[in-house]
């Protein structure tokens, strides 16, 4: 490894040192215990899946800068590695599956990155996951020491240590350019020219303004077309936002294929909800009979609280559907036609929503393309479960 | 045997034929340090010598004292030196055949400017005045950074160290590289990362004097003649060294070796790794000297634990039992002296390897003692001094980017303001310097002395980049190369034998060549460009005088004298007229040492110490860089840095499209991109044409017959080669890099079509030994049969042959 490891290692395990037959803990202690390690392990395992994509994805929207594009793809493996680790340690405390990493992760890596500029953006946030990585590991690294869980002690330390290796590496690739791309005049046009990635099947790399309006119409294309061609209404106001928001917030846990259909089922649900607690299922609606009536007033507002409840019992938040829920509420949505109707409309638009995000994401299987059959990371995670380390004499 | 001709007396014609024996009789030794490696002195003259000048060959990194002869103004012949420390009279093909390039009907002789398209002739002045005019716009309207400089293997150190103080001092721009990014950065970080400093830790003498030798992809026979003579010599003579070699081909050091390693390209390290993994589990290491003298042997025991031979067998198809023979003698042997060359350092994980060879000398205590030492090898003859000159991606005299103490020293050597100088970054390497062209951030590039448009990775790229409208590209040379046809301006430079300076050969040895004849025509040195463009861009020191105080090599060599004092390249206990004296001398060379010295480390002090490093180290897998903060939590010492490497997957995996990979090297015969050697007749004549070196298996299943012309592509490009079957690994291929299209236009024909741009994160080293490609027979005949290099075809004899 590095020369600065040598100095580290104190109670710390090795990478491929020799398994202890010491029992690990779990089995014996309280599920209250478990369950606070498992928050961790849920946190640390959507940190490094959250960052394993992220770093697919700068490797391959800065593939003609070759350092970064191979270091990226090696770190990706890495997260692999952890992730495999991280299993037979979630079989004995479990794991709590956080929202934390992905909406750290939506709110960086956006917007058109290319170039120069780009290339900074891109490591800057790379850098603030991976910061998030090593603080999550140090909190289940010191709680290891207390449980004396060598195991997890040991994923920690290692983990950890990649993550020092990778600040490392990002600080001095920022070193390296940020020099000449502050410092030197650009030329816009030849520089996009130049670093676009080669193969035009990247959509990943595809800028904001291109792709936002074309995935959001591709989304609601599919509920119109297939309404035109059954003869039924599939197209609903509430689908918009859906749509504008998968388009425009791939990366957004609120764009989830599950957030959008229990977000959409927990508005319908909310409108008629409020509208039973306020006897207002038959009053007069706003749309055929434009007056607003008190009964629906209330119904709406009890029903928008309601729908966000749900949505974040049910790790479900998802903004556009409260749309829905008033549309129920203020008589849009009577019948249960209506409702049938609704119900396949949002189920289209998650469908190609989640489709298209995915794509976007390049997260269509992401790890195979860290870990390919055969490759390196396989080896590694071969090496770490068969370790056959015997210490040479001297 | 032979006995060694009659020194000093040669009479004209040649003393013998390099051409059908490159390395010449033998004159073997026991190896003992009683005895001196003897002499044998080789000569060629065409002509009755008027009188003979001081200098040295300048065809590869030997560095072979020689003496030219001149008759009329004009060379007539060469002779190698008896008493020079390295060659002891001996010079090989090129040494004896290069010279007659220097008098070749089709040297650039004006200066050449682009109008409408055209390249035309023009004089000096308004030449540099548009050269100047360029530059000062590129700065002023776009930057710094938008000014790049891009040099070479092939000059004199007086220029390299001119060229730093222009491009550092006075232009104030980080983007200064040379070619030697292609050949031997990664001899200098492995140096750097293991020892603290650059410079080779032994002498060539060491072969003589070793009980094994390890060439890790180092085909010394072709790139080395002379110090193949050295360990011929002792090969064939009593007490005899064994011989391990790693390499794909079945090169001649290959097929004289007690062990032949030949492993699937890219996987060095995880060879290296297998061998070292069973020199320590065997304990056949020197704890003593581990644990006085190294920091990190933890470390590395704990990487390369996972691969035993069986292992190794798997990744790198070595055979286990193979592996086995090889650690027994690299383990066992009390002696060793290793070598790395391109196979190491233009393979993949470059750096990493070529550290893991320091590592089996630091972990064995082999090193710093006579007959036991490690080469990093460099490819070109003035290599170390584009390094030590602060040109090739290091700072000045081996000093450090990160030292603030180094940095104010430096300015004070050259009397400005530290905040002046590029220490922002370490400098800008060849790789991003192409990219930052490419870009469109570097707008004035100056290419000296080299050949892009050949050597580089990705032709096709680089091409496009040479031909855009910006960069506005200058070249010096002294022919119309490939590159130059592509250029702004080219100004006609004068070359060795027609101009005074120094070079420093891979053991550091110093020599001076003395100027021996005129240039042709209008044709100036590099230094005088150099220094004419310092005055005219007006570059002033703090004091406001002239920046560049020196006019000419003897006064750029006392500059440096200064700048290096002190420092492990000290050369200033040297002087010209020593030079000439001595023939050659070895640096450091200063009070203590005035007659230079032979062996670095002997007392097992390494350069580690924080204040006197040249950098505070990298990972060798990421290439992420130390903080000086972590660089003294270390707490080196002096003692050396065991740095061990996880093993990589290549950044490309063969697949069903492109099913084979590409490695490529060099000829006996030929140097660099053949604008010299392909203009000696005799040399030319020798290897005429490239050629793909196929496994019959492989070429059987493709339905390629010995001649065929083949297509080969890659996902960047194709070429085209004659066919040539031969004992390569199977599933390998080879060409040659040397042949591009200069005496052929539109010849599709240069390995570099087909490399890819990706290089080492550490050295910055491009990987052209691995590129996976296809192979599919045109159908046509070559119409020149290639495989006709002596040197290549005898030992490689086709298993399929019959041939000759």
């Amino acid at each position: 490894m590095t020369a600065s490891e040598t100095h580290r290692r104190t109670p710390s395990p090795t990478g491929a040192g020799p398994r202890t037959a010491a029992p690990l803990p779990a089995a014996g202690t309280s599920e209250a215990i478990r369950g606070q390690v498992a928050r961790f392990i849920g946190l640390a395992q959507g940190t490094e899946a959250q960052l394993r994509d992220a770093l697919l994805l700068v490797a391959e929207r800065h593939e003609r800068d070759y350092d970064v594009s191979r270091g990226a793809t090696l770190m990706a493996g890495w997260r692999t590695l952890h992730l495999d680790w991280l299993e037979p340690i979630e079989g004995r405390y479990g794991s709590v599956p956080a929202e934390r990493p992905e909406k750290l992760r939506a709110a960086l890596l956006g917007g058109t990155r290319v170039g120069g500029m780009g290339l900074l953006d891109d490591l800057r946030d790379i850098a603030l996951l991976t910061e998030e990585s090593q603080t999550t590991w140090t909190i289940l690294y010191q709680g290891a020491r207390e449980l004396e869980d060598t195991e997890l002690l040991r994923v920690a330390a290692d983990a950890r240590e990649h993550d020092v290796r990778t600040l490392r590496w990002l600080r001095t690739l920022i070193n390296h350019s940020a020099p000449e791309v502050l410092a030197v005049a650009i030329d816009p046009s030849k520089e996009l020219e130049a670093s676009l990635p080669k193969a035009a099947d990247r959509v990943a790399s595809v800028p904001d303004p291109l792709w936002g309006p074309l995935a959001g119409m591709a989304v609601l294309a599919v509920p119109a077309v297939v309404s035109l061609a059954a003869g039924a209404p599939l197209l609903f106001p509430s689908l918009g936002p859906t749509a504008a928001l998968v388009a425009v917030e791939p990366a957004s846990p609120a764009s989830r294929a599950w957030n959008v259909v229990v977000g959409h089922a927990g508005g319908i649900l909310a409108g008629f909800a409020g509208l039973v607690v306020f006897g207002a299922l038959d009053a007069p609606t706003l749309f055929t009979d434009k007056v607003l009536d008190p009964g629906r007033a209330w119904a709406s507002v009890l029903a928008l609280g309601l729908t966000i409840l749900v949505g974040m019992l049910l790790r479900a938040n998802h903004p556009p559907a409260a749309a829905t829920t008033l549309l129920v509420s203020l008589g849009g949505i009577r019948t249960a036609d209506d409702v049938l109707h609704l119900a396949v409309g949002v189920v289209l638009v998650a469908i190609a929503g989640e489709l298209l995000r995915r794509v976007r994401l390049q997260r269509m299987s992401p790890a195979e393309r860290a870990a390919p059959p055969g490759g390196l990371v396989e080896a590694w995670i071969r090496d770490r479960r068969e370790s056959v380390f015997e210490r040479p004499p001297g | 045997m032979h006995s060694a001709p009659e020194p000093r007396a040669p009479g004209l014609g040649a003393t013998r034929d390099a051409i059908d024996d490159p390395w010449g009789p033998r004159t073997p030794h026991p190896g003992s340090a009683a005895i001196d490696w003897p002499t044998r002195v080789d000569a060629r003259i065409t002509a009755q010598p008027e009188r003979w000048v001081h200098s040295v060959c300048v065809l590869c990194s030997t560095g072979c004292g020689m003496d030219v002869a001149v008759a009329d103004g004009r060379l007539v012949g060469v002779r190698g030196r008896a008493e020079d420390r390295v060659n002891h009279g001996r010079l090989g093909p090129k040494g004896l055949h290069g010279w007659e390039a220097n008098q070749t009907a089709d040297r650039l002789t004006r200066p050449l400017v682009r109008r409408h398209g055209e390249l035309v002739e023009t004089s000096w002045d308004e030449a540099l005045t548009l050269v100047t005019t360029k530059a000062r716009e590129a700065r002023e309207r776009h930057g710094k950074g938008a000014v790049g400089f891009y040099n070479s293997g092939q000059l004199m150190l007086e220029e390299y160290y001119t060229l730093a103080v222009l491009a550092e001092a006075g232009f104030g721009t980080a983007n200064v590289d040379g070619n030697t990014r292609l050949c031997t950065a990664t001899a200098s970080t492995a140096l750097i990362e293991s020892f603290g400093t650059d410079g080779a830790p032994g002498s060539f003498r060491d072969f003589d004097l070793t009980d094994a030798m390890f060439l890790v992809g180092h085909n010394m026979a072709s790139t080395q003649t002379v110090l193949w003579s050295r360990v011929l010599d002792r090969l064939d003579g009593p007490n005899r060294p064994r011989l391990v070699v790693v390499d794909p081909r079945p090169t001649v050091p290959a097929r004289r070796a007690d062990v032949h390693l030949a492993p699937r390209p890219g996987t060095n390290v995880a060879l290296l790794n297998g061998l070292l993994r069973l020199i320590i589990e065997r304990g056949w290491i020197d704890s003593a000297f581990v644990e006085a003298h190294t920091t990190g042997f933890e470390e590395l025991v704990t990487t390369v634990d996972p691969w035993t031979p069986e292992r190794v067998e798997t990744v790198a198809r070595v055979p286990a039992a193979r592996l086995e023979e090889a650690a027994e003698i690299l383990g066992t042997s009390p002696t060793l002296v290793s070598t790395c060359l391109q196979g190491v350092y233009q393979s993949l994980q470059a750096t990493a390897a070529a550290v893991q060879v320091n590592n089996l000398h630091l972990v064995r205590g082999l090193i710093g003692k006579p007959g036991a030492t490690v080469f990093q090898m460099n490819g070109q003859p003035s290599a170390q001094n584009t390094r030590e000159c602060g040109v090739n991606g290091e700072f000045i005299a081996f000093r450090n980017w990160h030292n603030p103490d180094h940095l104010a020293d430096t300015a004070r050597v050259w009397n400005v303001e530290p905040s002046t100088l590029p220490a922002w970054t370490p400098p800008t390497d060849a790789m991003h310097i192409w990219r930052y062209c490419e870009t469109g951030q570097i707008r004035f590039l100056w290419i000296m002395a080299t050949n892009p448009a050949v050597s580089l990775p990705e032709l096709g790229r680089i091409h496009r980049i040479l031909e855009a409208e910006e960069p506005f590209v200058v070249v010096t040379d002294a022919w119309l190369t490939e590159t130059a046809r592509r250029a702004d301006v080219v100004l006609p430079a004068a070359i060795w034998a027609e101009k005074t300076g120094c070079m420093t050969n891979a053991d550091r040895t110093v020599h001076l060549s003395d100027k021996a004849i005129e240039p042709p025509g209008d044709a100036r040195p590099d230094l005088e460009i150099l220094l004419e463009v310092a005055q005219r861009m007006d570059f002033r020191d703090r004091d406001g005088q002239p920046l560049i105080t020196w006019r000419d090599a003897e006064g750029a060599f006392e500059a440096w004298k200064a700048c290096s004092k002190g420092r492990p390249c000290d050369y200033s206990g040297m002087t010209y007229a020593k030079l000439r004296e001595r023939s050659s001398i070895q640096w450091p060379c200063n009070e203590e040492h005035p007659e230079g010295r032979e062996r670095l480390y002997e007392d097992g002090v390494f350069n580690t110490s924080p204040d006197y490093c040249e950098t505070y180290g990298h990972d060798i897998t990421t290439g992420g860089a130390y903080e000086p903060n972590e660089y003294a939590a270390m707490d080196p010492g002096g003692r050396a840095f065991i740095k061990g490497a996880e093993y990589l997957p290549p950044p490309e995996e063969p697949d069903d499209e492109y099913p084979m990979l590409l490695t490529t090297g060099r000829v006996t015969y030929h140097f660099h991109t053949r604008t010299k050697t392909g203009r000696v007749p005799a040399l030319a004549a020798a290897a005429p044409e490239t050629f793909l070196e196929i496994h019959p298996d492989d070429a059987a299943r493709l339905h390629i017959e010995e001649g065929d012309e083949v297509e080969v592509g890659s996902r960047r490009g194709s070429a085209f080669a004659p066919a040539r079957l031969t004992g390569i690994e199977p599933g390998v291929v080879f060409m040659p890099f040397h042949y591009g299209d200069w005496d052929e236009p539109g010849r599709e024909r240069a390995a570099n079509r087909l490399t890819m741009t990706g290089w080492d994160p550490v050295s910055k080293q491009p990987h052209f030994k691995y590129a996976a490609v296809r192979c599919r027979p045109t159908g046509r005949r070559a119409e020149t049969n290639a495989p006709r290099q002596a040197a290549e075809a005898e030992p490689l004899a086709a298993p399929a042959g019959g041939r000759r």
